[in-house]
């Protein structure tokens, strides 16, 4: 997976292609730390419009990543959600536990 | 024979000599006792004679120090007493000489005492040279049965006679085994046995069973009946064995979705089912092998006996039929792969049986454990045809080295079948995968991942104990199937580890809440069409609805 950080207007965009599992927690931490560590960004969004696919434990480290985000008094969104990961998340009941747009 | 003279004195000597020159033996003189055990040490003689010290000093201390020196050359020492006296014989037997004879023996006395030594010589080492042949011919034997075991031990295949509906007892007559126990199952996942009985042993057991090996298990797992299947491994135990002693072969296809047992045999004792009505041979009544067909019920179980249950004896003596043994069991009420060895082991007579013995007890039931299905249907209904079938079977090399999913995800896209249903495809394969390897051989705790940084040290642990492992099989198999309303792609993944509680973890994850693990299960549940566990949970079978028609 490929994951990519940019920052504009107070938001830290997390931009995720390919497939979203374990494999890719180095990567993504990596961006999430940069996301939670810059100052000017008060709200982290996880764009998953690239994502083609995901399995349990990409919902496992979405929410450890929310958590972490939170901690750091900063908000998360997951965004782009469509197909077959907006299927898994909805399965998942995380419209309950994240904002989806 | 060649005769050693040990004398001080030069006149017995040369005296002694002459006489002993005479004989039809060869001679030859040492001066002193320190000479003869060099002359001895160089070439051993058959026999030393020994002349007493013309010093005096201990009688026969020469015979003692040659004695010593000579005990593994097994050369037989005659001392010359002078006195000969009971005392002086004593002395001389207890020094070590194996026969005592007076100063001066008449010619024919010591021919006749120097024969009798030939003969007795002779008779040794024929003896030893018996004794040696047998030696060897037990090694060869050994070594016989150690390539026969060889030969058959490679060709089985032991992970399907681990399968969790089978249970396996045998009982060898010479540590050769001459029965052949085979499973394996055909791509719908019907069980399929072979047992087979040679008369002979070792090797030329091997060697006629061996070509039964291969064609059973490819005509398996290409599907092939047990009729087919039954015309094949004849064909080739007769092309393989003398004629006149046959193999005995018995065959069972058993289908536990369509509820059917289907039974060849061919000289071993007739299988017999085992159920809550009691005990049914399944024999035709037909003369000759033919191939017959029995309805199978809930909790029944299959047992498949050799003959040597016939000269076996149970702990109380008696020599039970194939009934009675699955009569005993019946009432048992044996189950399962722990139960059964145990109570067989109990139920014949000692160690030593007169006969090989295998008994193999199958689980009609085994598709009966846990069934989840997103439908609420329980169990995996098979219809259609199989179009292919993929299986890869990863020991703990194959899984550091290949990076599983993304293989198997590849090789179904060349298909072209997947579509819009690649992501759920990826998901199923990724969960079964990744929790047998996890879980199943890792034995990692997701509870890992509940620390702060959870995950890295859920992974960091992952890798350790990735790195570490040495044992432990994952089994996956992919199996596209079709018939005209769909196309379904099922997807089995068997571990070795220890399984799990699956209704337990159904229930927790019914309240997951905002852990970061649990949700696997429930995905699999919703997106797939069937999913059915077994084996405590070491074994998945998730189906997926590609297209419907």
């Amino acid at each position: 997976m490929h994951a990519t950080v940019t920052t504009s207007g107070g938001s830290a965009i997390l931009r995720l292609e390919g497939r979203f599992d374990f494999n890719a927690h180095r990567e993504f931490r990596d961006c999430v730390d940069k996301a939670v560590a810059d100052a000017s960004a008060r709200e982290i969004q996880v764009d998953l419009g690239g994502v083609d696919s995901l399995d349990s434990s990409a919902l496992g480290m979405l929410l450890m990543t929310r958590d972490k985000v939170n901690n750091a008094g900063k908000t998360m969104s997951l965004a782009n959600v469509r197909g077959t990961v907006k299927q898994i998340i909805d399965i998942a009941n995380f419209g309950k536990l994240f904002t989806i747009t | 024979m060649h005769i050693l003279l040990v004398a001080d004195a030069l006149q017995s000597r040369c005296h002694h000599s002459t006489v002993f020159e005479s004989l039809p033996y060869s001679t030859s003189v040492a001066g002193s006792a320190e000479a003869a055990i060099d002359a001895c040490r160089a070439t051993p003689p058959d026999v030393i004679v020994v002349f007493p010290s013309p010093s005096g000093d201990g009688a026969f201390s020469s015979v003692s120090s040659i004695r010593m020196a000579t005990e593994s050359h097994q050369s037989r020492i005659v001392a010359l007493c002078p006195e000969r006296n009971d005392a002086e014989e004593a002395a001389a037997y207890a020094a070590g000489a194996d026969v005592c004879l007076g100063l001066a023996p008449s010619p024919d006395v010591l021919k006749a005492c120097l024969r009798g030594i030939e003969i007795s010589l002779a008779t040794q080492r024929r003896l030893q040279a018996v004794s040696t042949k047998l030696e060897l011919m037990g090694v060869v034997a050994e070594e016989e049965r150690a390539v026969s075991r060889l030969l058959l031990e490679q060709a089985v295949n032991h992970d399907a006679l681990d399968d969790p509906a089978l249970s396996l007892w045998q009982r060898t007559a010479n540590g050769t085994g001459g029965d052949l126990v085979l499973a394996c199952r055909t791509p719908a996942d019907a069980l399929h046995l072979l047992l087979a009985d040679s008369s002979v042993e070792g090797v030329a057991a091997s060697v006629r069973m061996l070509p039964l090996v291969a064609p059973f298990y490819r005509m398996t797992e290409k599907g092939f009946g047990i009729d087919s299947i039954a015309r094949e491994l004849r064909a080739k135990s007769s092309s393989s064995g003398s004629a006149g002693r046959r193999l005995a072969i018995t065959l069972v296809s058993l289908d536990a979705r369509e509820g059917l047992v289907t039974v060849w045999n061919d000289g071993n004792p007739a299988p017999v089912l085992i159920g809550k009505s009691g005990c049914r041979i399944l024999q035709s009544s037909e003369s000759g092998p033919t191939v017959t067909q029995w309805p199978i019920g809930d909790d029944d179980v299959l047992l498949l006996v050799s003959d040597g249950v016939d000269a076996a004896k149970t702990v109380d003596g008696s020599s039970p039929s194939n009934l009675e043994l699955a009569d005993a069991l019946a009432h048992s009420n044996i189950r399962g792969r722990i139960d059964f060895p145990v109570a067989m082991a109990n139920y014949f007579c000692a160690d030593v049986v007169p006969d090989d013995i295998s008994a193999l007890l199958a689980d009609c039931c085994y598709l009966g454990s846990v069934a989840v299905g997103a439908t609420g249907q329980s169990g995996t209904k098979v219809a259609g045809s199989t179009a292919w079938h993929l299986v890869l079977n990863l020991g703990p090399d194959e899984v550091r080295a290949v990076d599983v999913v993304p293989v198997l995800i590849g090789i179904v896209e060349q298909f072209r079948i997947a579509g819009a249903l690649a992501g759920h495809l990826f998901l199923v394969l990724a969960e079964l995968y990744n929790n047998a390897l996890d879980h199943g051989l890792l034995g990692l705790d997701s509870r890992l991942k509940l620390t702060g940084e959870g995950m890295s040290v859920y992974l960091g642990e992952r890798t350790r104990r990735l790195a570490q492992l040495e044992s432990g099989r994952i089994e996956i198999a992919l199996r596209l199937e079709e018939d005209a309303s769909s196309r379904r792609l099922y997807v089995r993944c068997k571990d070795s580890g220890a399984g799990f509680d699956v209704n337990a973890v159904l229930a927790e994850s019914a309240d997951v809440s905002e852990r970061p693990f649990g949700r696997g299960l429930v995905l699999l549940r919703s997106i797939c069409h069937s999913l059915c566990y077994s084996d405590h949970g070491a074994t998945v079978e998730a189906g997926l609805v590609l297209q419907a028609r």
